[in-house]
């Protein structure tokens, strides 16, 4: 056994030697397939991955009673030849070495891409730069005293350098679109906010042109949604920015609304924001060259100056959607319309809350919804802040100051009767005696509730023997109100210790 | 979309977010001594919490609705003091409607010179509650003044555009 394993140590030894050559020489031949010569670089790593591997055979041969390649000889271990099979291990190198290669070509390409796109980030900003620069001072001319054809040629220094500044930023996102950097950065946001923020930032220059500008949201448009929220922004503001630009009066209205899905099963739902203006409106004709993009060689007249940018276009691409433009002519107003498709946030803990969240007015308890609830108080201040207590909870309120038109307005649909006995000097008790009159032949009798300011033992105990369901120290908060409305429902009486 | 309208836009916004900023940090240092100093207690957060887009001015209706009442209480206190006999039962029921809705929306001060007012009504003592009066009347401006100052506030902070931030 002994002398086999030596005989087949030395036979691996000479073939991971050879078949370091042979891998050495099967890369060689491989770039050579691909027309190329091995780099200068890859020799050695090539030579290097050859011999590490080739060390990798000879060591476990070293080791006594224990041989890894024992695998590659198994199946085809024939005593009588004493020809190793060394293809296995050629085979393993080679492709070590093809991807070592392969590595190095992929990391050099993306190095080169990232470098061309440093590069348009420098050129833009370095363009940029004097390019603002220019269109700043090129305003603040057009603002002082200028003979006509002074004026013409600001004018003409003024469009071309807005064009070119288009140019320069197209140009980036081009570049950034073409290697796939160009990605929606989706995240859960405020839809609802986003468009008020839009709305407020272009607000400014609406009122300068003395326009008016409406935002309406359909109730089903939900709060939050899942999308890119800074290149939706940046889309609507480009749409609403072009409808405030060519409107010379009159008003804007934005508005957002759910459009229905075809296939209900859609979990995202594309939301349609048609912005409408009063503006010059569009020559029908035209409309169709506003969108194509700038490198499918639209004359620079024609090309976005009249419409939504390129980008815009392409960011609502992205998330699925269209815009497209209706006018009914010129001097008609014009709409856009742009369809989005965004994501509905699942109920999850990781929508972000920056601001302390309002809580809605059923707050977890829905069988508040419709409670008819009487309240009966005389002191103004105090009775409609308990019917803002108990309507901000959901329930059907109504208020009276006395006891007589308690006792007028009393019915067996009302479920709860809260009142007030703080009324000095009149007997607040009295009317929970005749209230238990007037139900005694009804089995639905309202709960009777006293809000005061006093829960000692003899006040508690007047209000149990007038028959009186509860008593409330006062003031209450609302989280107590709530404790309290479900505690009544479910027991049928609450008596605040 | 034009450079100039957008670096425009951006100036603007800067200034008005400015603005708002600032005057939220007004708003804020000011709400927190009203709770300093007593003029206004929880009451005041719970009366908050039930303003929402149902119901957007509720407390400045109901604080509004405080400051009727309140002036037509003190005017009937000061008449009722004047009677040559004093008619104690009324002026501690006028008192105690006083302690009522004064506590509703959180005027702590107010509220407890109610609380003395009472002990001098149940002594029939005419200069105490003339005194205690004028306290209450004291505090009640004090809490108005304040109030009308929290409010102006708030429409400053909405008309620059801003939000007004919520007590939690």
């Amino acid at each position: 056994m002994t002398k086999w394993w030596v005989q087949s140590a030395a036979a691996a030894a000479a073939s991971a030697a050879s078949a370091a050559a042979a891998a050495t020489a099967a890369s060689v031949g491989c770039a050579q397939m691909h027309g190329q010569e091995l780099q200068p670089k890859q020799k050695p790593l090539a030579a290097a991955a050859a011999a590490a591997g080739a060390a990798a055979a000879a060591a476990p041969a070293a080791r006594t009673g224990y041989n890894p390649l024992e695998e590659f000889f198994e199946a085809d271990r024939n005593p009588d030849e004493d020809k190793p099979v060394a293809y296995g291990i050629c085979s393993s190198l080679l492709f070590r070495v093809l991807n070592v290669a392969l590595d190095l070509a992929r990391r050099e390409a993306e190095t080169a891409v990232r470098a061309r796109n440093d590069f348009l980030a420098v050129m833009n900003h370095e363009m940029g730069t004097p390019m603002h620069a220019i269109i700043a001072v090129s305003s603040l001319l057009q603002e002082t005293e200028l003979t006509p054809e002074q004026r013409l040629m600001v004018e003409t220094i003024l469009k071309s350098s807005n064009l070119l500044a288009t140019l320069i930023n197209d140009v980036l996102d081009l570049s950034r679109l073409e290697d796939g950097s160009l990605q929606l950065d989706i995240g859960t946001f405020n839809l609802h906010a986003l468009f008020k923020e839009g709305l407020n930032l272009i607000k400014p220059i609406a009122s300068v042109k003395k326009l008016l500008i409406t935002l309406s949201l359909a109730s089903d448009l939900p709060e939050y949604a899942v999308g890119d929220e800074k290149r939706l922004m940046q889309t609507l503001l480009n749409v609403v920015g072009n409808a405030v630009k060519f409107s010379k009066d009159g008003s804007i209205s934005l508005s957002a609304f759910v459009a229905k899905s075809e296939s209900l099963r859609d979990p995202r739902v594309p939301d349609v924001f048609p912005v409408k203006d009063s503006g010059s409106g569009i020559n029908p004709q035209d409309i169709p060259k506003l969108f194509t993009k700038f490198a499918q060689g639209q004359s620079l007249a024609t090309k976005n100056s009249d419409g939504p940018s390129w980008t815009c276009n392409l960011f609502v691409n992205l998330m699925e959607g269209h815009i497209r433009i209706e006018s009914e002519g010129l001097g008609k107003g014009s709409t856009a319309i742009f369809v989005v498709k965004l994501g509905i946030p699942e109920r999850s803990n990781e929508l972000k809350l920056s601001f302390v969240p309002k809580g809605p007015a059923n707050h977890g308890q829905t069988n508040f919804l419709g409670l008819k609830v009487l309240v009966m108080d005389d002191n103004g201040v105090s009775r409609s802040i308990t019917n803002g207590l108990l309507v901000h909870l959901g329930c059907d309120v109504m208020t009276v100051s006395s006891e007589d038109e308690c006792l007028r307005a009393i019915t067996q649909e009302h479920q709860v009767v809260f009142m007030d006995i703080c009324i000095s000097g009149v007997d607040g008790y009295e009317i929970a005696v005749r209230i238990h009159e007037m139900f005694s032949k009804c089995h639905e009798r309202p709960l009777i509730v006293a809000l005061t300011g006093n829960t000692d033992r003899v006040t508690k105990e007047h209000c149990l023997r007038v028959g009186m369901d509860g008593v409330i120290l006062k003031p209450v908060s609302v989280d107590k109100m709530r404790i309290v409305l479900s505690e009544l429902l479910e027991h049928r009486v609450l008596f605040e210790a | 979309y034009s450079l100039p309208d957008l670096q425009e836009f951006v100036r603007a916004s800067k200034a008005a977010m400015d603005v708002v900023s600032q005057l939220q940090g007004q708003f804020l240092d000011f709400t927190t001594s009203l709770y300093n100093e007593g003029f206004l207690d929880d009451q005041f957060v719970q009366l908050q919490k039930l303003q929402d887009e149902s119901n957007p001015d509720f407390v400045i209706e109901v604080v509004s609705l405080f400051f009727e009442d309140s002036e037509k209480l003190l005017n009937n206190l000061a008449t009722a003091l004047q009677q040559h006999i004093v008619d104690y039962k009324q002026v501690d029921a006028l008192v105690h409607q006083f302690k009522g809705s004064s506590s509703s929306i959180g005027a702590q001060r107010v509220k407890n010179a109610c609380v003395a007012f009472r002990n001098y009504c149940e002594e029939k003592n005419v200069e105490g509650c003339v005194r205690c009066l004028q306290l209450v009347k004291h505090e009640y401006n004090l809490v108005k003044s304040r109030l009308d100052t929290l409010f102006k506030l708030e429409q400053q902070i909405l008309a620059a555009g801003g939000s007004v931030p919520m007590i939690a």
